[in-house]
């Protein structure tokens, strides 16, 4: 499980969130909505250990967690899938999904910090086939790809390592109508797996038909949560212009 | 319509793959190109451009811009730029001779002395770029200042002279027959190439340039990783001094005004890109030996001076031009 | 004495008798001193700029200008400089600091003879005169002596030194120059190629820059080496040129097979001269050039004396006469035994 309490970020002036809370839980899939500058990736990145917050707390299983920095974040079983991608452009497909990760080779040679690219080519192109992620090539560089292909590399290098929490800011929003249902299809896979998965995504659609439970950002602060199955479109949309605030309790959501 | 153009995808796909791998080794291939067409051209203009003493000639020449061209591009493709080879080149060459002449030290000893005064110039470069945060171009500006004016300081503005033969090893040696700067600069190249290809740090060095936010979420620790590149170009540099000052057996205070210029020069035309991400070693010697060539040529066929920065600056022209033109089709394509 | 050896001290004294026998008239005329710059008697500081640090001739430069200024009273010597000859721009710079400072007179080389010539009017209109060493400006207003080596007529005998060297029969030979554009270098390249004019046996077959830089000397040298096997004497114009070409002439495993003539006498040059790599070496006298800068640019302050411009004479060294009383005075100068004209 994944908490957020009274979580501050400022930005010199700008307080992006201000006593943001958020929960995602095991075997969920928790949406995260909002209108754009809610704060919605400012929190992601706060729970992915990118950004240090100035105030409040990020729990994970209960204990309150500092993410010194990504690598913490990584340790603890935390994937993301930044709103930006956070891909590196030059380096091959292969190379992205190993980044910081990387496979030594066997040996004296491995020590010195030889790679074995081989078996990085090799399991990247693995796991890609295994969640049908479509890449003429791993060696391809980044560049290369289209929007969509880029976006497939980043949800995948997120879902390959993740063991706790996934969490995906937008990653169909450069997806055709078959890629998105690919990316819907490893985000259940990931909840089937019992990770908290959290999606950042501004498809009502989408959200109502793969969530479990929905949480709505306004202003930097969290103003309605509800159930995906107890809600319409229409509350959604009303949650994130203000007009509906509603905060029920943990146990009333199930 | 045929088989193949029905299946469009796979098509468009396998096309992409193979444009890319050629438009990438075209860059590097180009200048390869070049050099081969000017080595054949030189040696059918001038009797005297084949033959092994004028060979070897070449390559002792090349060595120390070969090997500080090196270091340049190792900063370069972490989308950073070292404008303070030439001053620091010059401290390290300097410094020792100046142990060498004053402490009686033997050639080996100045050169790790060498190699450590270019690393130290290369930490103050690290440090400013990763800690303070100043953009490279600023940093090592200030450390090409510095340094220089530490050289005269050192040095008192005269050049180091009076030193024994043996400083001369380094520079003028050899090592059965082939002259030992060059066999220097061959195993430099290997292991720094050998190192951004198929080492975790090489990785991560392409990976900071082409998106250091990128590299940085991925918990590769940045700072430290982007200041070793300095400090390790820094000690290349240095290494690169000493055999400047051995080759003309003093330390001369003036040494490498402008070098940075011609370490910019090779890995641009080797195919490096000032906005990061991209560079080979390979590329780099390729470019550090074409500059050479016409500088060569030209005075074997007795062209002047001014024509030879012309065609320098034509084959830097040319260079990048043609990446650009590589680049934007690739990106119309993506 | 050898035929090679001619000294140019019989000129220099000449010019220096005349210098002051002109200064003397003029005093009469001027009836003591002029409007903008009165005699001085406080402390004075003197601003003396090379055209860069970092060379063994402008260090003999400054001790010469030091020694002026201990000879006479309460006269300091702020010595400053850019770092490459080629820096034109931050000498530019650099006379103008001078006279923002406050300096009383200002002894320099100028890089580049038009670029330095609107400094050194801008120096005079604030009312700090100027003196010129090495190198002038073009225009030189007539206030402003220069005190410099003939450089053309140094190059020219470095041709003739050559050819008696060479001998009889056809030879090849080269000119490294150093820094293409520069007055200084236009008029050694240009005297030397004079000079080959008059010995039908030399062919010019290259010329190769150093810019100044013992590396690059030393490269050129090997190619023009390698592109002309039969080469039989260098002229290498200034001291990096030389150092770098004698490297380039000892690795190629050619030291005896090519005679060099040389300029100016660093120690390196010097004990290339001993060890025979060096056939002889035009010497400038770059302590009188300090010297004189100075010193007359004092007894204009004090005195009101005008300045006139003095050749400051080159000395021809070779292994043969380098022992000598006169020869020693120029090569290792100092300011106990100076090799001035006093
Ligand atoms: N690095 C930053 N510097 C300054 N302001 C920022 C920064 N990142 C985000 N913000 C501001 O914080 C607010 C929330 O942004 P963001 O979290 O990106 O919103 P969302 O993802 O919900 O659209 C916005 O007003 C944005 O301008
Ligand atoms: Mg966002």
């Amino acid at each position: 499980m994944l908490e957020a309490h009274g979580v501050v970020k400022r930005f010199g002036h700008v307080e992006a969130l201000r006593g943001a809370d958020f929960t995602a839980r095991k075997g969920e899939v928790t949406a995260l909505i909002g209108d754009n500058g809610a704060g919605k990736s400012t929190l992601v990145k706060v729970l992915a250990g990118a950004q240090p917050h100035d105030e409040g707390a990020v729990l994970v299983d209960g204990r309150e967690i500092r993410f010194a920095s990504p690598l913490d974040a990584r340790r603890a079983g935390v994937e993301t899938v930044y709103q930006d991608l956070a891909v590196a452009d030059d380096l091959s497909v292969a190379a992205n999904l190993y980044l910081g990760r990387e496979i030594p080779l066997g040996g004296p040679l491995g020590r010195l910090g030889l790679l074995d690219k081989r078996a990085m080519r090799r399991g990247a192109a693995e796991a890609l086939a295994e969640l049908g992620v479509r890449i003429p090539r791993v060696t391809t560089p980044i560049a290369m790809l289209s929007g969509g292909q880029r976006q497939c590399v980043a949800v995948a290098r997120a879902v390959i390592w993740a063991s706790n929490v996934v969490i995906l800011d937008e990653p169909t929003a450069a997806l055709g109508v078959v890629q998105t249902a690919r990316v819907l299809e490893v985000v259940a896979r990931a909840r089937e797996e019992g990770m908290s998965v959290v999606l950042v995504s501004h498809n009502m659609p989408q959200v109502l038909e793969i969530a479990d439970r929905v949480e709505v950002m306004r202003l930097g602060r969290r103003t309605a949560r509800f159930k995906a199955a107890d809600v319409t479109t229409d509350d959604l949309v009303a949650a994130m212009t203000g007009a509906l605030v509603t905060e029920p309790e943990d146990a009333e959501l199930g | 319509m045929t088989a193949l153009e029905r299946d469009a995808g796979v098509q468009g796909r396998l096309g992409a793959w193979v444009s890319e791998r050629v438009s990438v080794a075209v860059s590097e291939f180009t200048a390869a190109a070049a050099l081969v067409v000017l080595f054949v051209a030189l040696s059918l203009a001038s009797p005297n451009f084949l033959t092994a003493d004028n060979l070897f000639n070449i390559g002792s020449q090349t060595a120390v811009i070969a090997i500080i061209a090196v270091a340049q591009t190792m900063v370069i493709i972490t989308k950073g730029i070292d404008l303070s080879v030439g001053s620091t080149a010059a401290l390290a060459g300097v410094m020792a001779a100046i142990v060498v002449r004053d402490l009686g030290v033997s050639v080996w000893t100045a050169a790790l002395v060498a190699i450590a005064v270019g690393a130290a110039c290369g930490l103050v470069n690290g440090l400013l770029v990763s800690v303070v945060r100043l953009p490279p171009f600023i940093a090592t500006l200030g450390t090409m200042s510095a340094g220089r004016g530490l050289v005269f300081i050192v040095t008192g503005a005269v050049g180091v002279y009076s030193l024994p033969e043996s400083f001369q090893l380094l520079g003028n040696g050899q090592i059965g027959g082939v002259p030992f700067a060059i066999v220097v600069t061959a195993l430099v190249a290997l292991a720094v190439g050998y190192l951004l290809s198929q080492s975790r740090f090489g990785q991560h060095v392409y990976a900071m340039g082409s998106n250091l936010e990128a590299a940085r979420r991925a918990g590769i620790a940045v700072r430290r990783k982007l200041t070793a590149v300095y400090v390790l170009a820094g000690a290349l540099v240095g290494l690169g001094g000493v055999i400047a000052a051995s080759r003309v057996n003093s330390g001369q205070p003036n040494y490498g005004i402008g070098l940075e210029l011609d370490a910019i020069a090779a890995a641009v035309i080797g195919g490096a890109s000032l906005f990061g991400g991209q560079g080979r070693i390979a590329g780099t010697l390729i470019g550090a030996f074409l500059i050479a060539l016409v500088r060569n040529g030209s005075v074997l066929l007795g062209i002047s001076i001014h024509y030879q920065q012309v065609i320098v600056g034509l084959i830097i022209w040319a260079a990048v031009a043609f990446d650009q033109f590589r680049r934007r089709r690739l990106e119309a394509r993506g | 004495m050898s035929p090679r050896f001619r000294s140019r001290w019989t000129i220099a004294l000449l010019a220096a008798a005349a210098t002051f026998a002109l200064s003397a008239c003029v005093e009469v005329r001027d009836g003591g001193g002029g409007e903008e710059t009165g005699p001085v008697d406080g402390p004075l500081e003197i601003a003396v700029a090379p055209k860069a640090v970092g060379h063994e001739f402008w260090n003999t430069v400054k001790a010469g200008a030091e020694c002026a200024a201990g000879l006479a009273e309460d006269v300091t010597v702020t010595w400053d400089g850019v770092a490459a000859e080629t820096d034109i721009e931050g000498q530019v710079n650099l006379i103008q600091n001078f006279v923002t400072s406050g300096v009383d007179g200002i002894v320099y080389a100028a890089t580049d003879s038009a670029a330095l010539a609107p400094a050194t009017q801008s120096a005079l209109d604030a009312g700090v005169p100027v003196a010129m060493i090495d190198s002038g400006t073009d225009p030189q207003p007539s206030e402003v002596p220069l005190y410099a080596t003939d450089n053309r007529a140094g190059a020219v005998e470095a041709a003739n030194l050559l050819a008696d060297a060479l001998g009889e029969g056809d030879h090849e030979v080269a000119l490294i120059e150093f820094q293409p554009g520069s007055q200084t270098n236009t008029e050694r390249a240009e005297g030397f190629t004079e000079g080959l004019a008059a010995h039908a046996n030399l062919e010019l077959v290259a010329q190769q820059p150093s810019h100044s830089d013992v590396n690059e000397a030393r490269r050129v040298t090997e190619d023009i080496l390698t592109a002309n096997p039969e080469l039989d004497g260098i002229f290498a114009a200034n001291e990096p040129s030389v150092l770098g070409a004698i490297q380039a002439i000892e690795s190629a495993g050619k030291t005896g097979e090519v005679t060099v003539i040389g300029w100016d006498a660093a120690p390196d040059e010097v004990a290339a001269l001993e060890a025979g790599q060096i056939h002889a070496l035009v010497v400038q006298n770059p302590f009188n050039m300090g010297f004189l800068g100075v010193q007359s640019m004092i007894e204009h302050l004090r005195e009101g004396t005008p300045m006139a411009s003095a050749d400051t004479g080159v000395t021809f060294v070779t292994a043969e006469n380098m022992a000598s009383e006169e020869v020693r005075a120029v090569l290792e100068p100092s300011c106990d035994n100076p090799p001035v004209d006093q």
